[in-house]
């Protein structure tokens, strides 16, 4: 057994050291989705043994829990949906909330889960609480979705030893992971170890690379019957090859949906310039107290540090090197003679779909140029390869610290208290590195907006003014730099009655966020508030909830429940240029939530049934999206603000026992999710302290997107023995995608008349046709003989194939494109750029417990 | 716990482990290989760029139909911002313009590179007259219709890269000369420069990003414009006001003459200007109104004792007027004294010098020197602006006597001071006790005169 811990110890301290490349920046505010998580968070599901999901199964004692663990609608969007990008509710990430060990994962600075931390850890993340809407957890107040308790600790992880591999055609190849858990010795110590090495050297789409790993260690001490400790280490260092979103001119071009313009061959092999890297250890600590028989005590700390980086092209005074710059494609030129040939030149040479490498390696070595007075030293005149091409590095180094404490005690019988207070302290550090000088000298740590606007101006064109003319070598900082400092604690207490026929529950929350930007670098543009600390900006929020449960017999309930939220707004909607200055936004509030709940429970022995309806208004939410316009020839940011929602629909999940072996489950969401008002906007650029625009966007009844506002599936499932097989169809509709507030504002009408084809097609949101997919899984589990073995071993064999079809069109979701041709009025020269679902895919998994 | 089958496969296990290890960890810090250095290609031109413009008829836009190549050498790109969209190649018979429809075209053309021009579809027309080489015709436009550039993606099938480099020598001709036959030829004419209205004026206008044309002349007849686009990177550089040549593609609008410089080191004009009635007197002082030994007190001069109290007189000898100046008999440690002239404005003019005389008297180590400052406030502590030293000859070691002669300063240029300066003649001498110290030696200055054109 030690000579195993010594191995997996081992493995991982490779692991970690291995982090030493760099990764990528954080998604900017509504970027979307890696699709690669999606498909991750995919396989984790699917390769999960059936049969292993049913042995958990019981029943509570009290029975008005309404946890979405053993609940079809949430198991079908995790399994099945999520191919669509379906979310729930049509939430965004921060209505989520994620604990482990009792502890916040949400990201204190854009509020979403930060999944990359665990990914590649399904074995042992496996143990887990989920609920959604307003449920009256014992541990915490959680949030308006889903809530997600994942318990790590050693002594509650099953007690198994347990090798997998897994063999797929998604984001990786290979995939081999393993688990041992001790589960609790006679001394009080549990153990669980596990890990996984995840890898392809190209993914479904061409281009994409992944090098994966993962680790997880955590022990428990049991101090004496009321006190135990727990400690866990985990992290997943990854590496991975970008996948771009793609325009449907491109994908007719090249001739396959698998299109990804991020790469190119370099020296006759691909390479990937928009890479991810990160590499964030977690170290938890927890402690539980069991006062008496009725009070537990939990306390817990946390610490995450390291880093994550995207890569991506940068380039000074030269042609835009990405190859799907709408300027290169055939729908560019009017000419039809033009637009055949290059059409004809594309198809001959699809080089022109990719990166160009060795061009832009061929364009370093010839630009010989003098830096005057380099490295700010009058007189120092340095002639080199100045570089006009480079790839730079996005980084966002996290050091958060988080606190936990939490009281649970059963008042009386049917009077439950729970309290808890957390906290997370979190500083990142955002600049951007010198990865990739492609055969250049140096690269010059200037702006080159700002000398194209203000051309004989030595100080604004500087990036630091304090180290002008600062010429860069690999690893050197540059551009912007600055800390994000935040800070979020937070306390609630909440109330659960039991009643006989009636349940109900109050809780309360009252919350404290922080957040400040401190500048490392001034900025020539804005010498005045680039550089330290901003003022810092402070929120007090309040939330309450309360539901009641009318419970009409043992199997049927009745519940309905309400809450009121106020959330401090994002760091990134608020600042309006963090990379440059520390400007915000003119008018900062809380946004406000208010949602109702109704649902309908049926537990029958064949039928279970999950019937829920609701409504959730957000008000003035805020939103800060940046994009370059041609126009302004800038970085130009939209402060969005005054944002209003209504989100409100049906859900549906049964799970129905047809006979011994057949099964039937349907899952539901039929939805509306509207923008219910005017925005605010407020345009800014980069390079200019000046509002440009301000005004109101017509968003009123647009849709939000980046989800399908309708999903249905249906599956039906075989199962006998030690084997089962599924089959699910899935049905989706009302897909739109996010829209262009350029689009919808009083210029961009300007001259059009009200009515007419064109006016329709400028302001009408881009949707999605209705798609469905079908998916199969099928399992088993074989007893064998391993080794010399007396005792026969568990073989488990998972196999999951999702589009059984093929059907290669699926789109997953897209975006229109933030720019607009306010001349022509032309939307067909920025058209909406997609993400294409897999076609057929397929993972493999084998395992073996020990 | 049922490790034992575990220990039994335990070689095979952690050899499978730390396989894996290897694989993975080898897998990902592989570093990427680097392309050869791009080897200039081998082609025959089978045209010349005057048979290419020779088939081209004015207003027309023709479409080259022929496996033509021509070859030439790139004489101008974007790298300053003057030339948009389009690069000039030049063969030893003439030169021609390429509309490209790219920016940072200069990455990949700069100038000196040749170039092979594949010319099969590619259209010949011209822009008021400007014969030039483009990809098609926009005619959405119709009374206007204009060539289009070549795409991007079509760089590659028409113009292939050659060695870099290469040199063209300017054609040295005169306005005279300037005709269709050397359209988008470099080009340099000497002896000439900016009229009069259009010197000390912004190449460009960068701030409303216009261009601008500036007139030119010869001074032997002729003019033609300097043509400069408000995006030039040195669209707000100063036109000189001197005289000399300019090097530069020659470009027609309709039967306008236009000068595209490529960088203003294409124009050098550092010499006297020709036109006008020859170089003129911006300053001159013959002290003839001087008021013999009196404290000098002449119109707009300042005369100020900085330390000593000594100031400049004014003396007479044989009837001739001028300033002088001695610590001696001061019995001052420390003798200084200004005697600075009247503002003097040299914003309208080119090529200004400054000259004066001078005489020295008992020299045995006073020092006076000349000084030029563009931020003296004109009032009474001239020490406290920031005073330029200048190169002046100064008469000197005339131990016994006053100099027999007066000592001529030199032409002092003041070419490279903007607007409006003060001259100031500065005294520093010393008539302590002890007789080891003193430097009291006595000067005379006449005739201080600042001309230019």
């Amino acid at each position: 057994m030690l000579q195993l811990l010594g191995i997996l110890v081992l493995f991982c301290f490779a692991t970690v050291v291995k982090g030493q490349q760099t990764a990528v920046k954080k998604p900017a505010k509504n970027a979307y989705m890696d699709s690669s998580l999606m498909r991750e968070k995919e396989s984790t599901t699917d390769d999960l043994p059936v049969v292993g999901l049913n042995e958990n199964e019981r029943v509570s004692p009290l029975p008005s829990i309404l946890t979405a663990n053993r609940d079809m609608f949430t198991n079908m969007a995790g399994f099945h949906f999520s191919t669509m990008r379906f979310r729930i509710r049509g939430y965004d990430g921060e209505n989520s909330s994620r604990q482990i060990n009792g502890l916040p994962m949400n990201s204190p600075e854009d509020g979403t889960t930060q999944w990359g931390l665990w990914s590649g850890l399904n074995a042992v993340m496996n143990n887990t609480e989920t609920s959604l809407g307003l449920y009256n957890s014992a541990s915490v107040f959680g949030s308006i979705g889903q809530t997600t308790q994942i318990d790590l600790r050693a002594s509650r992880q099953r007690q198994q030893t347990q090798f997998a591999y897994t063999f797929s055609n998604r984001s990786f190849a290979h995939r081999l992971s393993f688990i041992h858990s001790s589960g609790m010795h006679k001394k009080g110590w549990a153990f669980s170890v596990s890990g996984s090495l995840r890898y392809a050297s190209e993914g479904y789409t061409p281009g994409t690379f992944y090098n994966g790993k993962s680790y997880c260690i955590s022990a428990d001490k049991k101090i004496d019957d009321r006190n135990l400790l727990s400690i866990a280490v985990f992290g997943a260092p990854l590496y991975t090859g970008k996948q771009s979103a793609v325009l449907m001119e491109s994908v007719q071009l090249a001739q396959t949906n698998r299109y990804n313009a991020y790469w190119g061959y370099q020296a006759g092999k691909k390479r990937n310039a928009n890479t991810h890297y990160a590499n964030q250890p977690v170290l938890l600590i927890r402690h539980d107290r069991q006062i008496d028989n009725h009070t537990g005590w939990t306390t817990a700390i946390g610490i995450v540090t390291g880093q994550r980086s995207d890569t991506g092209l940068d380039w000074y005074k030269a042609a835009d090197p990405r190859p799907d710059y709408y300027r290169y494609l055939p729908g560019y030129q009017q000419d039809p003679l033009l637009k055949m040939a290059v059409t004809e030149a594309i198809k001959t040479n699809s080089g022109l779909l990719q990166v160009n490498w060795d061009h832009l390696i061929d364009v370093n070595r010839n630009s010989q140029e003098t830096i005057r007075d380099a490295d700010g030293r009058t007189g120092n005149n340095i002639r080199g390869l100045r570089a006009h091409y480079i790839v730079e590095e996005r980084i966002s180094a996290l050091s958060e610290y988080m606190f936990n404490s939490n009281y649970h005690s059963l008042l009386t019988d049917a009077l439950a208290l729970s309290a808890g207070f957390s906290m997370q302290a979190a500083q990142s550090h955002n600049y951007k590195k010198l990865n990739d000088l492609l055969g250049g000298d140096f690269y010059v740590d200037w702006n080159q907006f700002a000398e194209r606007d203000f051309p004989n101006d030595p100080v604004v064109i500087q990036n630091d003014t304090h180290r002008p003319n600062r010429l860069l070598h690999k690893d050197d900082s540059f551009g912007y730099d600055y800390l994000l400092h935040t800070l979020v604690a937070k306390t609630w207490a909440q109330l659960s009655f039991t009643g006989k026929k009636i349940d109900h529950f109050e809780a309360v929350e009252i919350g404290y966020t922080n957040y400040q930007r401190e500048g490392l670098v001034t900025n020539g543009l804005f010498t005045d508030n680039s550089f330290g600390r901003s003022v810092l900006d402070e929120f007090t929020c309040f939330a309450f909830k309360t539901g009641i449960t009318y419970k009409i017999n043992g199997r049927k309930y009745l519940y309905l429940q309400a809450g009121y939220f106020t959330r401090a707004p994002l760091f990134d909607n608020v600042f309006i240029s963090p990379r440059t200055r520390d400007t915000q936004q003119e008018n900062i509030r809380n946004e406000k939530i208010l949602t109702t709940e109704l649902g309908y429970t049926w537990n029958a022995p064949l039928v279970k049934l999950r019937l829920r309806s609701y409504v959730t208004l957000f008000s003035d939410g805020m939103n800060v999206t940046s994009f370059y316009d041609d126009g302004f020839g800038n970085f130009v940011n939209y402060a969005l603000s005054g944002i209003n929602k209504m989100h409100f629909g049906l859900e549906s999940g049964a799970d129905i026992q047809l006979s011994e072996h057949f099964s039937l489950n349907l899952a539901i969401a039929a939805a509306r999710y509207y923008y219910t008002n005017r925005q605010q906007v407020t345009v800014t650029a980069d390079n200019d302290a000046s509002v440009i625009e301000r005004g109101l966007i017509y968003t009123k009844n647009f849709r939000v997107g980046g989800t399908p506002q309708e999903a249905y599936g249906l599956g039906i499932q075989y199962q006998a023995g030690g084997f089962y097989v599924g089959l699910t169809g899935s049905y989706f509709r009302q897909q739109w995608l996010d829209f262009n507030p350029l689009r919808r504002t009083y210029t961009a009408l300007q001259g059009l008349t009200p009515g007419t084809d064109q006016w329709k097609q400028v302001v009408a949101q881009s949707e999605l046709p209705a798609q469905y997919t079908v998916d199969l899984s099928a399992g088993s589990a074989i007893r064998l003989k391993l080794f010399h073995a007396k005792n026969k071993k568990m073989f488990l064999f998972n196999a999951g194939i999702s589009n059984l079809l093929n059907n290669r069109t699926l789109i997953s979701g897209g975006y229109e494109q933030l720019r607009f041709d306010t001349d022509t009025k032309n939307t067909d020269k920025f058209p909406p750029k997609f993400f294409y679902a897999m076609g057929l895919n397929f993972s493999v998994t084998l395992s073996l417990r020990l | 716990m049922s490790n034992k089958h575990l220990i039994n496969g335990k070689n095979q296990l952690r050899l499978w482990i730390l396989g894996w290890i290897l694989v993975f960890a080898c897998a990902c810090n592989k570093k990427f290989d680097e392309p050869p250095v791009y080897t200039t290609p081998d082609i025959q031109a089978n045209l010349t760029i005057r048979e290419l413009r020779a088939m081209h008829f004015p207003g027309n836009f023709e479409k080259i139909l022929g496996e033509f190549t021509v070859q030439g050498i790139v004489i101008a790109d974007d790298s300053k911002d003057n030339f948009y969209k389009s690069i000039v190649v030049q063969d030893a018979t003439g030169g021609i313009t390429i509309r490209m429809d790219g920016t940072g075209l200069y990455n990949d053309f700069p100038a000196g590179r040749k170039v092979f021009i594949k010319l099969k579809d590619l259209w010949l027309g011209d822009y008021a007259n400007m014969i030039q080489l483009g990809a098609g015709v926009d005619r959405s436009d119709s009374a206007y219709p204009e060539l289009t550039g070549i795409p991007v993606p079509l760089f590659s099938r028409f113009l292939v890269k050659g060695s870099l480099q290469n040199t063209i020598v300017p054609r040295q001709i005169g306005f005279d000369q300037l005709a269709d036959s050397v359209q988008s030829c470099l080009v340099t004419l000497t002896g000439i420069e900016f009229a009069p209205g259009d010197t000390g004026k912004a190449y460009g206008d960068a701030i409303n990003k216009l261009s601008v044309n500036h007139t030119v002349k010869a001074c032997t007849g002729g003019s033609a414009y300097i043509r400069t686009s408000g995006f030039a990177d040195f669209a707000a550089v100063k036109t000189p006001r001197g005289n000399g040549t300019v090097t530069a593609v020659y470009s027609v609008f309709g039967t306008e003459k236009q000068l595209l410089i490529r960088d203003t080191s294409d124009v050098q004009m550092n010499d006297l200007r020709c036109t006008g009635p020859g170089s003129k007197l911006l300053f001159s002082e013959d002290f003839e109104g001087a008021i013999p030994n009196n404290s000098l007190a002449l119109s707009g001069w300042k005369n100020i004792a900085e330390s000593g109290g000594k100031t400049w007189l004014g003396k007479t000898t044989t009837g001739n007027g001028y300033g002088e100046i001695s610590a001696f008999a001061t019995g001052q440690p420390a003798v200084v004294s200004w005697l600075i002239t009247p503002p003097v404005n040299l914003g309208n003019s080119a090529n200004e010098v400054l000259s004066f005389q001078t005489k020295d008297g008992f020299d045995n180590g006073g020092i006076l020197q000349v000084y030029l400052s563009t931020n003296y406030d004109g009032g009474n502590t001239p020490w406290k602006a920031k005073w330029t030293l200048l190169k002046a000859t100064i008469s000197k070691g005339s131990i016994s006597a006053i100099a027999a002669n007066w000592v001529n300063s030199g032409n002092i240029s003041l070419a490279g001071f903007p607007g409006t300066v003060y001259l100031a003649f500065r005294y520093d001498g010393a008539d302590p006790v002890s007789v080891f110290d003193k430097r009291t030696t006595s000067f005379q200055l006449d005739n201080v005169r600042i001309q230019g054109n």
